[in-house]
């Protein structure tokens, strides 16, 4: 007979093993220490802008977390992004291609890069993290040769402001705001109701098993590769509109953040775990950490360090507490 | 059609009852080895029949064929009088035979339901072909199978990895049942599940039975046939013993089927070998009362010079790990172990090679042969420190100490610098061999030493291990052929369920072909002792 | 024809050195003026500092693991040393502030990686953004400029016997780990924990402890270069080192260093980042824009692993088959 207090413990463990459950308690006690020093913290303006902020890091999140849930990984989505960007800023400006034909064609260019990335690591064999790694390289000087440095801009218009959520739709939310709840309500439905969820994360946590149940392995991941090029190519076009300038520095290092949100929420780069609610909230809480170092006056420079530290330190959390509860769990067998 | 080669002594001799399934004379080559050789059996429905043997019998080669994960390379296998040719997993299914394989194919992230499902989902009527699944209607598919099974439906949707073993067990039972079979394999089903949670497995067992559906059985418990195997047909060294009705079938009558192969190739070499017995020398290692995390419990052991000291069981008795904790690859939780009278706790193999212990891994290919080094790189990896000069390795010394051991053990290669992929398999064993001898150990502790390995070079390993305890090396030895055990070891240590359950003299220079089976025959009682614990 | 071919695969940096030679040719061949020693002095030092961390990859792999942060660590390690300079402390001391700061992230990669069995990938990707953070918070505190001593500018423009330092110990670097990698008991170990790490287990290498000690030199070896590329810079910018560690995989790639572990060539890691910087002055000699040269690194990366996926296959297809040639002259000719 376990005691009350071993009840409690094994079920308050219970709950905070659940992915992404221990980062909201985390932003819980930031946000309750963040009130006291910054009044502006806990208005709703600023929670207004972080949302509105973190939803391009949530799309990128998402998109990785599929990709890690299927066994791969994919570095290169902040250059997929800031090559859609630069696809859109350039058919407007230069060659006055209507806006939404030049968004069609940023999306269906990030989708292309996803694609690829897949084609060449299903088809060649070529290990994932060097294939997604070589094609941010490459993308990145492709478009350092296109741009030659200089920025891409005079494509801006109020419409395509609006759609970068820089004004906001009637109902309260910003276009990409939509866009992300749109895509976690889908992304929900379809791990409840179809296949391909538990084709992926199968795929992902023993492919030979599903191989041999009659997965088609090879063309889950491509689709996985090819979604996270899309919602790349999505960010990019939104971040364009966004800023009304494409960099060719544009979303650099966004993937790390992207899979340092994905891991928060829950996945493992092992593969065959994650959560999207998990990677938005992951998501979420990295665009907290920004704006807690921005309102308490910490200059900018320290916010890698910030993240690499909380990364090393979720993670080495929770793989103490995975190994204190194998410990636990063989005391008592 | 050869009926007269059929020993058929089916339960109801009922004219109308034809058997389900039959297999005769099946054939089945490996590279080096005949694994299944004329066979033939049959198995009717509304039976439980169990295959029994040996490791190595042969009765995972056959289930292997009969769920299509292999083909004969010769007889025949007939459902209901017509032969099949089942080349695959979907052709099994469709013959309607159902395998539950020994190694759980569950994906531990995945529910219940996914894993009974995967890759065959029932799909939904609108939608069905974009990937949307209905999953009332397969929650209704395996509704009665979880009643039957007295399996909570609120468990289906959990991730199996949070399940019970039973529970397991009894999700991978339905994902074979889910699909009509009237063929159901199950291998070692029990393996894993406590006492009562295989009370539970066997009345399911018995219910399918009474429903019409055949069992195909295989299992090493031989207390558990009786009251419930309706047949038994007994394997040894891939051929067919015989075929007993459930009554005759006593744990005696079928040990004594099992074993009691021609031991003539190895007599010769034991009365040889162990006719020059020594002197013992001094106790070497000693093990007290080790426990793990893992159930191995209270195991005790004690290794002088000079000896062979064997260790075997049935799988899962725990004997790799034993050999694994003492070698300092894994961890124990208590007990206490010494080298020579020292006291030690390794915590890792190199530890444990500083202390004078070597080791000759079982499974060569992935845990032995170091791939894309040369023969000579292999010989002196656990040893380098004696060819090195202020730790610069020394490769002359290096191919010279190779070369002396091509000598001694007679290795069969083109040079030294060969890579050690190219060797054949009994000849990498000796490589790995001349490793653990090149480090000048006091004990050498082998784990399957002639796996995968020719008869010709098994010989010459055995001529090698009771050379090396002879001048003064002391050895354990734990294999899962019982012949090699007996015949090699001075003293044999039978495990069982993470338990040291007996000890046994080996084969001795003087015993004729009755004493080895009576050896046997106690070997197997020990192992497969129906005493629960 | 067949058994040139695959002498020629199995040679350890043959194919790479192959591939330098052909570029060294065809850059001489669009402007002669190529071949001059002055610029092939420059080549040579450019490609120092990624041979450096590159060599350090190299023993990374070759155990079977990786280490992400060598770019960051490189600046950081560097940023230090200058920052201590910039507090005017003896150079010395300098130096081995930046040593010690490189190596400390080098063994902090190594024992989460070992001890607590956390992914390498991920560890080594966080202690890259730290280490950056860092070299970022250096920066800001003070400009890392201005306060180079002789002693620390001739790390880089002295010389020895006519030649620059910064080549002389490189060539040192590479013999020194050459023969550490393939003649030493550490570097049979490196060897072993990478190419089968069970096997080297059950044959009694302390496989956590192996890959500890790589990754301390990984760290030691990217603080090396960070002080070297400090020294040549005479400043520290807060993102030096970004994008290095990209270069050092491909240098390893290319020269043969095998990703999934157990096979690796300094030779070859050396000869690759002399070609990386070949392409680099190169291209620029040709005219063309040196913006595409990231292009250049990106695509190398997967011809050279795909091409050496393929050699593999085409060594170990013709080995099988005199290993059937072989096995049917010796099997018993009955079976059991």
């Amino acid at each position: 007979m376990k005691s009350p207090s071993a009840h409690l413990t094994d079920r308050l463990g219970a709950i905070l093993s659940r992915p992404g459950f221990g980062i909201l308690i985390f932003l819980v006690v930031v946000s309750f220490v963040m009130s006291f020093v910054s009044p502006f913290f806990l208005t709703w303006l600023n929670w207004a802008n972080i949302f509105n902020q973190s939803v391009f890091l949530m799309l990128l999140a998402v998109g990785m977390t599929v990709v890690l849930i299927g066994g791969g990984i994919d570095l290169s989505v902040g250059a997929v992004a800031a090559l859609a960007g630069g696809v859109v800023g350039i058919l407007i400006s230069k060659l006055g291609v209507p806006l939404p034909i030049a968004l069609l064609c940023g999306v269906l260019a990030g989708t292309a890069m996803g694609f690829l990335n897949g084609l060449i690591i299903t088809r060649l064999g070529i290990p994932d993290f060097v294939t997604t790694l070589a094609t941010l390289a490459l993308i990145r000087g492709i478009l350092l040769v296109w741009s030659q440095g200089v920025p891409i801009i005079g494509f801006s218009s109020n419409s395509y402001m609006m759609l970068g959520g820089l004004r906001r739709l009637p109902g309260g939310l910003t276009v990409p705001e939509f866009i992300v709840t749109f895509l976690i309500i889908v992304g929900l439905l379809l791990m409840r109701y179809s296949r391909v969820a538990s084709h992926l994360r199968a795929t992902g946590e023993n492919p030979e098993i599903a191989r041999l149940s009659g997965v088609n392995i090879k063309r889950i991941k491509l689709a996985s590769y090819t979604l996270s090029g899309l919602l790349a190519g999505v960010v990019g076009v939104l971040l364009a509109g966004r800023f009304g300038t494409v960099m060719p520095n544009m979303a650099s290092g966004m993937e790390i953040q992207a899979l340092a949100a994905a891991i928060i929420g829950g996945a493992a780069l092992s593969g065959g775990r994650g959560s999207l609610i998990g990677a938005t909230i992951g998501a979420l809480t990295l665009v907290v950490i920004q704006n807690v170092i921005n309102l308490s006056g910490i200059p900018p420079v320290f916010e890698t360090l910030v993240v690499g530290t909380v990364i090393l330190i979720v993670v080495t959390f929770t793989r103490l507490s995975e190994m204190a509860s194998k410990r636990r769990k063989r005391a008592v067998s | 059609m050869g009926a007269d080669s059929i020993k058929m002594e089916p339960l109801n001799p009922a004219p109308a009852a034809a058997p389900l399934l039959q297999v005769e004379n099946l054939l089945k080559r490996f590279p080096g080895t005949v694994a299944v050789r004329n066979v033939s059996f049959g198995i009717w429905p509304g039976t439980i029949h169990a295959l029994v043997g040996e490791n190595g019998a042969g009765k995972s080669t056959i289930i292997k064929m009969l769920s299509g994960v292999y083909s004969p390379d010769g007889g025949q296998i007939l459902i209901k009088g017509q032969p099949v040719d089942i080349t695959s997993p979907h052709v099994a299914q469709e013959c309607g035979i159902s395998t539950v394989y020994q190694e759980r194919t569950l994906i531990n992230n995945l529910s219940a339901l996914e894993n009974i499902f995967l890759g065959r989902e029932i799909q939904a009527r609108t939608g069905g072909s974009f990937g949307l699944t209905d999953l009332r209607a397969m929650r209704d598919a395996v509704e009665e199978l979880c009643q039957d099974f007295e399996f909570d439906v609120r468990l289906l949707h959990q991730a199996v990895e949070e399940l019970s073993a039973l529970s397991r067990q009894i999700v991978e039972v339905i994902k074979a049942l889910v699909f009509r079979s009237e063929l159901i394999i199950l291998d070692e089903p029990n393996s894993g599940l406590s006492i009562h949670e295989r009370q539970i497995l066997f009345a399911q067992m018995r219910r399918l039975r009474d429903r019409g559906t055949a069992i195909l059985w295989i299992t090493h418990q031989l207390d558990e046939l009786s009251g419930m195997a309706d047949e038994v047909t007994v394997l040894r060294d891939g051929a067919l013993v015989g075929t007993l009705n459930g009554s005759e079938a006593t744990s005696g009558r079928i040990v004594r089927m099992m074993v009691g192969r021609e031991i003539e190739t190895i007599e010769s070499f034991v009365t040889a070998a162990k006719a020059r017995v020594g002197t013992l020398g001094g106790e070497v290692l000693r093990v007290d009362s080790l426990s793990d995390y893992t159930g191995l419990n209270d195991l005790s052991l004690s290794l002088k010079q000079g000896e062979v000291l064997g260790i075997g069981g049935l799988q899962g008795a725990g004997c790799n790990r034993l050999v694994e904790t003492i070698i300092g690859a894994r961890r124990f939780a208590a007990g206490s172990l010494f080298v020579d009278g020292v006291a030690s706790r390794f915590r890792s193999t190199r530890q444990a090679f500083s202390a004078g212990l070597s080791y000759v891994p079982n499974e060569r290919k992935s845990r032995g042969i170091l791939p894309t080094f040369s023969i000579a790189q292999n010989i002196s990896i656990a040893s380098l420190s004696q060819f090195a000069h202020i730790g610069f390795v020394d490769q002359s010394a290096e191919a010279q100490t190779a070369q002396h051991f091509f000598g001694a053990l007679n290795i069969r290669a083109r040079g030294v610098e060969d890579r050690i992929v190219r060797l054949s398999g009994g000849n990498q064993q000796k490589a790995i061999i001349a490793r653990a001898l090149a480090a000048k150990p006091k004990a050498i502790i082998f784990n399957e030493p002639t796996e995968g390995v020719d008869i010709g070079a098994k010989i010459e390993i055995y001529r090698l291990i009771r050379d090396y305890v002879a001048s003064g090396g002391a050895a354990v030895v734990k294999s899962s052929e019982l012949v090699e055990l007996l015949g090699l070891s001075d003293r044999v240590l039978v495990m069982k369920a993470g338990r040291i359950v007996g000890e046994l003299s080996g084969l001795g220079p003087d015993d004729r072909p009755d004493d080895a089976r009576k050896l046997e025959e106690a070997f197997m009682s020990l192992a497969a002792a129906s005493k629960e614990n | 024809m067949q058994f040139a071919l695959v002498r020629l695969l199995r040679t350890e940096g043959a194919p790479i050195s192959l591939a330098l030679i052909l570029a060294v040719i065809a850059f001489t061949a669009l402007n002669p003026a190529f071949l001059s020693p002055d610029n092939l002095a420059i080549i040579a030092v450019q490609s120092i500092f990624v041979m450096i961390i590159a060599i350090g990859m190299s023993f990374v792999l070759t155990s079977g693991a990786i280490d992400l942060s060598v770019g960051a660590v490189l600046g950081l390690s560097g940023g230090v040393t200058m920052f201590l300079l910039t507090m005017s402390f003896p150079t010395a001391l300098a130096i081995i502030g930046g040593l010690g700061v490189g190596t400390a992230f080098g063994l902090l990669n190594g024992f989460l990686v070992t001890r607590l069995g956390l992914s390498d990938f991920i560890v080594t990707l966080a202690t890259m953004g730290v280490a950056g953070g860092l070299l970022k918070t250096l920066a800001y505190i003070r400009p890392l400029r201005g306060a180079e001593t002789d002693s620390f500018t001739w790390l880089s423009y002295g010389e020895i016997a006519g030649i620059p330092f910064p080549i002389v110990f490189g060539f040192l670097l590479v013999v020194t780990c050459t023969l550490i990698l393939n003649k030493t008991v550490f570097g049979r170990r490196v060897q072993a924990s990478g190419m089968s790490p069970a096997g080297a287990i059950f044959a009694g290498i302390d496989v956590p402890n192996v890959r500890l000690m790589v990754f301390a030199l990984s760290g030691f070896l990217a603080a090396v270069s960070g002080i070297l590329l400090a020294a040549r810079l005479a400043s520290v910018q807060p993102a030096l080192g970004m994008g290095y560690e990209l270069q050092a995989i491909a240098a390893a790639v290319l020269g043969g260093t095998s990703l999934a572990g157990g096979r690796g060539t300094v030779m070859g890691t050396a000869m690759a980042a002399l070609l990386l910087a070949t392409l680099n002055t190169g291209l620029q000699i040709a005219g063309v824009d040196p913006t595409w040269y990231p292009v250049f690194v990106g695509s190398s990366i997967i011809g050279a692993v795909a091409f050496h996926q393929w050699a593999e296959r085409y060594v170990e297809a013709y080995e099988s088959n005199a290993l059937d040639a072989a096995d049917l002259a010796t099997l018993p000719s009955s079976s059991v």
